[in-house]
């Protein structure tokens, strides 16, 4: 009910000062929009990484496999170790995990991205409430305006 | 008008100040959850650092240490940006003074001007 509260507040202001409110209210979900994006990317990378320290079982030891030197570069290898993986923690560093350590590791930087994408969602849907009641308010006060 | 000017600088220095805060938080938040993870770790857990192209093994020890010094030093910038952060800011508001009692002024001055002018 706190957005009632502010739609009151905006309702006292002119057409000019509302513009501007609509303006900061847009970049600011542009910016959420963005963020939002980045984090569904973030997510979609951690799933692809489980999914990958999965391949990485005993079922397919010293099965053959072409390692990406670049992007356009791929050498023939053979899997050997299938119980350890190398995980990147941030800022350079890399810890030796097991499959199933990795695999805890990435399936709770999940969880703790969607947590992250389910509140945005709801700021971003608060943010959009308001540029809406804005809008409202522009409209109601211009067609007002167009009457004697 | 080099007040304006000033003003306009300084602004724009508070900009680039802000931008320094936030990368900073980000690296800050980078590291905290480095530091994070190697609270997590066993003994079996080596740790690599990137150097260049190649890992690199590293003790636990050492790079946890690492990691927190990282940390401290990240802090002390956070505090010294936010410091020049609130400076700049006290800065920029005794400029919007001056600037609004010059630009009064200049109203005033051409209030008295008009009279004379229609003379």
């Amino acid at each position: 009910m706190a957005s009632e509260g502010k739609a009151i507040d905006v309702s006292q202001l002119s057409l000019q000062q509302l513009s501007g409110v609509k303006k900061q209210i847009d970049e600011e979900l542009s910016h959420l929009t963005q963020s939002y994006a980045q984090l569904r990317r973030a997510m979609i990378q951690f799933k692809q990484s489980a999914s990958a320290v999965a391949e990485i079982n005993p079922a397919n030891k010293e099965k053959k496999v072409l390692v990406p030197l670049t992007t356009s570069l791929y050498v023939p290898g053979k899997l050997t170790d299938v119980e350890n993986v190398l995980v990147d923690i941030g800022t350079g560093y890399y810890v030796k995990k097991t499959t199933q350590e990795a695999d805890k590791h990435y399936k709770s930087k999940v969880d703790y991205v969607n947590k992250n994408l389910e509140t945005l969602q709801q700021t971003l849907e608060k943010k959009q409430d308001n540029a809406n009641v804005v809008v409202q308010i522009m409209q109601a006060k211009l067609s007002a305006g167009e009457k004697p | 008008m080099s007040e304006v000017e000033e003003y306009q600088q300084v602004a724009q220095k508070l900009d680039n100040l802000i931008e320094v805060r936030q990368k900073l938080q980000i690296q800050y938040n980078e590291n905290n959850q480095v530091k994070e993870e190697f609270s997590k770790l066993t003994p079996n857990n080596t740790v690599y650092k990137i150097i260049g192209p190649a890992l690199v093994e590293q003790s636990q020890q050492e790079s946890k240490l690492n990691v927190d010094k990282r940390i401290e030093f990240i802090q002390s910038e956070i505090d010294r940006t936010e410091n020049e952060i609130s400076t700049t800011q006290q800065k920029m508001q005794t400029l919007q003074q001056t600037i609004s009692k010059l630009q009064q002024a200049q109203v005033e001055a051409a209030e008295k001007a008009q009279p004379a002018a229609a003379a």
